[in-house]
């Protein structure tokens, strides 16, 4: 069987593309690695690979920028992370990723790997001496903003990986921030936490990019990122086990820091830069993780993203938004299609928003109401989306003029803008909030706010002959490929946007 | 100007009492040579004076302010490890 994919492949495949840019003199960890990020980021640039970092000893690199994308294209660089071709357009990538993330592949345990090369524990545990960076001003500490935290339900064999916001807090404690909304802290607090027991944990960094890409999803409960990684790779994902727990780790990771999270332990975490382009804060607490082990390979590449505009962080989000709610209609049966966020943005915000695609007209008056109840109180979703909107079948989502005419012409303000007033939101939102705001929505479960959704679907069947104009659905097919395959002999320089698969997100 | 260290503004505001009284008072400081947060005993002081250090302060966002404004004299540093008994 052919090697298993990982970190060094992507890089390789970002050499080969010109996408990299390979850097020997010393550079800092300190401001200088990021930097180079945010700059590239302002014009969908390369990634870089620096291999002398001040005051890390020789061994570890860092690939900084790694998915730097482009404002039409902010796949490009996931794409090539994951052997597609990263000259797909956005409604191509979409569903090349949504066709692999439906096949789903359960992961192989395997005797040893990569990962394994050096293992420290105890004392000798330092994470000081990786060249984890400090990327802004303002900063409560070093990040790690990619990463793949493996952890596990105690009552069942589903394993959970997720990417989130890590401090490197001492030589050996990190502070994991899991949003409210995530699978991470619903089976910690209810599970661990509150039985009163650890959790272990496992942070992974490298491997196979499609474990971290599937860690940054949102799924539902029960399902676990490493069968999805295994769908959109195609193959397995190889696992190993840890040193100091049952947790499976990938076997040809850079990196995999071991430890736990004990029970009502906090320790101060932020303020930090945040995906959607904003800092924010203020220092709250956040769960320690105790590393008590070290597992490396003998010159591991430390990946490291920005979140900045244009940077890899806001890139993935916007590759991702719109698959990664595709897992729960997948789950839930919902009778949607599937869904893409609006609009792209450079800070990565449309990850807050999306629209779905409604399948068949209304079976009974309510119908959508009700589906907006389900919605709202399913795990993942009800949380993480501040604004969405669902729009008819026929609509291309990825054209701005198509969706706002839906959104302007379908919607009885009277009827179909539906408010919430206090859900689950993302920090972003609560950011903007004044003091005497946050006293009356920030509680101990986590960040409130209002809510909106716009139903900007038919509400019954259209009368018989009435149909969206578009150029896909009035002529012919026969008439649509002579008009196409003419277009450049009739002089028009632009590429014809003729694309049945926009019409089929 | 540089500093070594930044101190929080908030936790700094509850020991203004020891200011210039070489009272040693115990608070976090970011260590700007690793960016980690130690806790360490020291004496404020408003000027510069015979081993003390400028600091810089940070507001409840990490907005960095007040650079150079105050000074410290490091006493001790309390931890700048976590032991897992």
């Amino acid at each position: 069987m052919a090697k298993a994919n990982d970190l060094r492949d992507f890089v390789e495949a970002l050499r080969k593309e010109r996408e990299l840019v390979e850097v020997n003199d010393e550079v800092d960890w300190n401001y200088e690695i990021p930097a180079y990020e945010v700059l590239s980021g302002r014009f969908g640039g390369p990634a870089f690979l620096f291999s002398k970092i001040k005051g890390i000893p020789e061994g570890p690199r860092v690939l900084a920028a790694p998915f730097v994308g482009s404002f039409y294209r902010p796949h490009k660089k996931a794409a090539l992370a994951l052997g597609i071709d990263p000259k797909l357009d956005r409604a191509g990538w979409v569903q090349e990723l949504g066709k692999r993330m439906a096949t789903m592949m359960r992961p192989v345990e395997v005797s040893s790997g990569a990962c394994k090369e050096v293992v420290k524990m105890g004392k000798e545990v330092n994470l000081l001496e990786f060249p984890f960076t400090y990327h802004a001003i303002g900063d409560g500490g070093k990040y790690i903003f990619i990463s793949a935290a493996v952890i596990k339900d105690p009552d069942s064999d589903w394993i959970n990986t997720g990417n989130y916001a890590i401090e490197v807090f001492s030589r050996n404690r990190l502070v994991i921030t899991p949003y409210a909304h995530t699978n991470f802290l619903a089976i910690y607090s209810n599970k661990y936490e509150l039985r009163g027991n650890s959790m272990p944990v496992a942070v992974c960094i490298g491997g196979d990019p499609a474990v971290t890409m599937a860690a940054g999803m949102i799924l539902p409960p029960g399902l676990s990122e490493y069968d999805i990684a295994g769908g959109i790779r195609g193959r397995p994902m190889e696992l190993v086990k840890a040193e100091t727990s049952d947790l499976l780790v990938p076997a040809n990771a850079e990196l995999v820091i071991e430890g736990e999270i004990r029970p009502y332990e906090r320790l101060p975490e932020g303020p930090k830069i945040e995906v959607f382009g904003f800092s924010v804060g203020p220092r709250q607490p956040f769960f320690p993780i105790r590393v008590h082990c070290i597992t490396h390979r003998k010159d591991p590449i430390i990946w490291d993203v920005h979140t900045a505009m244009g940077t890899s962080a806001p890139s993935l989000q916007e590759s991702l938004a719109g698959t990664a709610f595709m897992g729960q209609v997948m789950a839930f049966g919902l009778p949607f299609k599937l869904g893409n966020s609006l609009a792209p943005t450079r800070s990565g915000a449309t990850a807050q928003s999306a629209v779905y695609k409604k399948k068949y007209p209304e079976d009974y008056p309510g119908f959508m109401k009700d589906i907006f109840d389900k919605f709202m109180g399913l795990p993942g979703l009800g949380g993480v989306f501040a604004k969405e909107a669902f729009v008819d079948e026929d609509v291309n989502i990825l054209d701005y003029g198509d969706f706002y005419d839906a959104l302007f012409t379908q919607i009885n303000p009277a009827r179909d803008i539906h408010k919430t007033n206090k859900m689950t939101v993302m920090t972003i939102e609560s950011s903007w909030m004044e003091e005497w705001d946050r006293v009356a929505y920030v509680g101990p479960g986590g960040i409130l706010g209002p809510k909106q959704i716009y139903d900007a679907t038919t509400k019954e069947e259209p009368p018989q002959g009435v149909r969206r104009l578009n150029f896909e659905t009035i002529y012919p097919e026969k008439t649509q490929k002579w008009v196409v395959e003419n277009w450049a002999r009739m002089g028009f320089k632009e590429e014809p946007r003729w694309n049945k698969s926009y019409l089929d997100l | 100007m540089g500093v070594n260290y930044w101190l929080y503004s908030q936790e700094l505001e509850g020991k203004m009492d020891a200011l210039d009284k070489g009272q040693p008072v115990d608070l976090e400081m970011m260590d700007q040579a690793d960016k980690i947060w130690k806790r360490a005993r020291v004496l404020l002081f408003r000027e510069p004076g015979e081993g003390s250090i400028p600091v810089g302060l940070l507001g409840p966002f990490g907005e960095p302010h007040a650079e150079g404004k105050y000074h410290i004299k490091v006493l001790e540093v309390l931890s700048d490890t976590d032991e897992d008994e």
